[in-house]
C-alpha cells in the first residue's frame, strides 16, 4: 500500500461521505410517504399578500403516484405550486445533488437540514433546502428560491390519517421582493415582485387515502 | 302627456340614439365570441404570470370577470356614445329651426330644458343598463358565472370577490357608471346649449374628457394639485364598487363630485337656454 493510498483511505475514514448521508436521509421521508398510491384531500388556503385580496378558497385535490395531481374546486383556487401539494417522491435522489447542511433540533427532536440542487439545469429547476424530522423522517420545512432574491418556504404540520403521517397544515412564507424590475402578470395587470410577500396558510382535512383512484380523474388537466 | 315623455320619445325617434346601442350590442357581441373561441388560450394567458408559482383552478374567465373587463371602455367608448346624443338635445333643435317653435309654446324654457336634460339621463341609464344586461347576459351563456376577478389602481392590485357577490358588486358597479356617464352627457348637454350645431358639442365634450384624462395621468407633480378638479378623476367610481370591502366614504366623495358637476353643468345650461335669443 503505497502512501496516496492510506491517505485517502484514512480521509475516507474521517471524513463522513455528505452526499451519502443526505441521500440516505432523503431516502428515509421519501420512504415514509411508499405506501400512498394515492389520496384526496379537502384544501382550504387563506391567502395574506399584500397584491392580493381574496376570501377563503376551497378545493379537493386529488393525488396519485407518482407525481400526478388535480384540483376541483367550485370558484377560484390557487396555491403555492412547489410547497402546496406535498409529494416527497417529487425530490427524486436521482435527479438533485445531495448535500447536508447542519443537524439541529427541531421543535425537541433532531434534524437535518439537506440541500438539493438539481443535476440538469432545466426550466423550472432550483435549489431546495428540505429539514427533515430524523426521529419520524417527516419533511418539516421546505424552502425553495426559485430564482435569485425570490424564496418561498413552507413549514408542515402533520398528522396520522389511514396509519399514514399526512399534512395538516402548511405555513407558507412568500417573500418575492429584492428583485428590481421584476413583474408578475395577472389578466393584463403587471406587479412588482415585492408586492408579491406575505403568507399563504394551507389547511387540508378528511384525507381518503389508497381509493384507488382512477387516471381518468387526471386526464383534463386543471385550468392553469 | 309630460313635457318629460315628449322628450324622450323625441330622443329615441332620431336614428342616431340608436347609433350607441347597435355599437355596444355589436361590440360586446363580437368580443364574448372572441374570448369564447379563444377561450382556454385567453384563460391561460391571462393567469400566465402566476401559473409558474401557483396552481391555479377554477374559472378565470367567466360573466362577471368579463363584464367587468369591458367595463374599462366605460372610459374612452362609451362616453362618445353618450356625447352623440347628448350633444345633439338642444342643438339639434337649433339645426332644424324647432326651437322657436317650441318656445313659443306654453311650457316654460326653464321645464324645456329640464325635460330636454331629464331625457338625456334616461338615455345614459339606459345605455348603461343595456350595456350591463348585455354583458352579463351573454357572458352567463357563454362561460357561466364565478368569481369576480377585479383590478384596483391602489393596493391590493387584484380583488377576487367571491361568486356569491359578484352579481350585486357588478350590478352596484353599473349603477355607479351611470351616475360616472352622467357627467360626461352633462357636459355635452351643456355645449349643446351653446351652439346651434351637433358636431362642435360631441367632438368638444370629448375632447374635454380625453384633455382631462391626460392631464390626470401626467406622474408630473405640479398637476397633481389640479387632479381634484378633473372630473374623469372620480369617474372610476365603479371600480371602487368592484373592491373589498367598499370603501363607501371614498364611494361617497366620488358620487357627491359626481353630482356636483352634473349641477353645475346643467345649471350653466339653463342659464344659457333660458336667455338664449331666438329671435336673430
Amino acid at each position: 500500500m503505497n502512501l496516496l493510498s492510506l491517505f485517502f483511505g484514512l480521509l475516507f475514514l474521517v471524513s463522513p461521505p455528505a452526499q451519502n448521508d443526505g441521500l440516505r436521509y432523503l431516502e428515509n421521508a421519501i420512504a415514509k410517504f411508499n405506501g400512498i398510491k394515492d389520496y384526496v384531500v379537502d384544501v382550504k388556503v387563506h391567502l395574506d399578500l399584500e397584491a392580493v385580496k381574496a376570501p377563503d378558497m376551497e378545493a379537493k385535490v386529488y393525488f396519485k403516484e407518482p407525481d400526478k395531481v388535480k384540483i376541483d374546486s367550485k370558484g377560484l383556487f390557487f396555491m403555492p405550486k412547489d410547497v402546496g401539494v406535498i409529494n416527497p417522491r417529487k425530490f427524486d435522489p436521482a435527479k438533485f445533488l445531495i448535500q447536508v447542511i447542519d443537524t439541529l433540533t427541531y421543535e425537541g427532536d433532531p434534524a437535518v437540514r439537506l440541500s438539493l440542487t438539481p443535476k440538469k439545469d432545466e426550466s423550472g429547476n432550483h435549489d431546495i433546502v428540505l429539514t427533515i424530522d430524523k426521529k419520524d423522517w417527516l419533511i418539516r420545512e421546505i424552502g425553495t428560491a426559485p430564482s435569485p432574491g425570490r424564496t418561498a418556504s413552507a413549514k408542515i404540520t402533520y398528522g396520522m390519517f389511514g396509519g399514514f403521517m399526512m399534512p395538516v397544515k402548511v405555513d407558507v412564507k412568500l417573500d418575492m421582493g429584492n428583485v428590481n424590475g421584476q413583474a408578475r402578470e395577472f389578466g393584463g395587470r403587471r406587479m412588482r415582485m415585492n408586492e408579491m410577500k406575505g403568507t399563504v396558510e394551507v389547511y387540508y382535512s378528511n384525507y381518503k387515502i389508497n381509493t384507488g383512484l382512477s387516471d381518468k380523474i387526471f386526464e383534463r388537466r386543471n385550468e392553469e | 302627456m309630460s313635457l318629460l315623455s315628449i322628450e324622450i320619445r323625441k330622443t329615441f325617434r332620431r336614428w342616431r340614439t340608436y347609433i350607441g346601442f347597435i355599437v355596444v350590442a355589436g361590440a360586446v357581441i363580437l368580443l364574448e365570441v372572441i374570448i369564447k373561441l379563444n377561450e382556454t388560450r385567453m384563460a391561460q394567458n391571462f393567469s400566465h404570470g402566476l401559473s409558474g408559482d401557483f396552481l391555479i383552478s377554477g374559472s378565470v374567465l367567466n360573466a362577471w370577470v368579463i363584464t367587468a373587463f369591458i367595463m374599462n371602455s366605460l372610459y374612452i367608448h362609451v362616453p362618445f356614445l353618450i356625447a352623440l346624443v347628448a350633444g345633439d338635445m338642444v342643438s339639434s333643435e337649433a339645426t332644424s329651426g324647432t326651437l322657436r317653435f317650441i318656445l313659443i309654446r306654453p311650457p316654460s324654457r326653464s321645464n324645456i330644458i329640464t325635460a330636454k336634460f331629464f331625457a338625456m339621463l334616461f338615455y345614459t341609464a339606459l345605455l348603461i343598463l343595456f350595456l350591463g344586461a348585455l354583458c352579463v347576459g351573454i357572458g352567463l351563456a357563454f362561460f357561466g358565472g364565478g368569481d369576480l376577478i377585479s383590478f384596483q389602481t391602489g393596493m391590493p392590485h387584484i380583488v377576487i370577490l367571491p361568486a356569491h357577490v359578484a352579481a350585486a358588486s357588478t350590478v352596484m358597479a353599473f349603477l355607479a357608471a351611470i351616475l360616472s356617464m352622467s357627467v360626461v352627457g352633462s357636459l355635452a348637454f351643456l355645449f349643446s346649449t351653446l351652439v346651434d350645431n351637433s358636431i362642435g358639442p360631441i367632438i368638444g365634450s370629448i375632447a374635454v374628457v380625453i384633455l382631462s384624462f391626460i392631464i390626470g395621468n401626467l406622474p408630473f407633480e405640479f398637476l397633481e394639485s389640479l387632479r381634484p378638479y378633473l372630473f374623469t378623476t372620480y369617474m372610476g367610481i365603479w371600480q371602487l364598487l368592484l373592491n373589498s370591502p367598499v370603501d363607501w366614504g371614498e364611494v361617497g366623495k366620488y358620487a357627491l363630485a359626481l353630482l356636483g358637476y352634473d349641477a353645475a353643468f346643467f345649471a350653466i345650461a339653463y342659464f344659457v337656454f333660458v336667455r338664449k335669443d331666438i329671435k336673430s
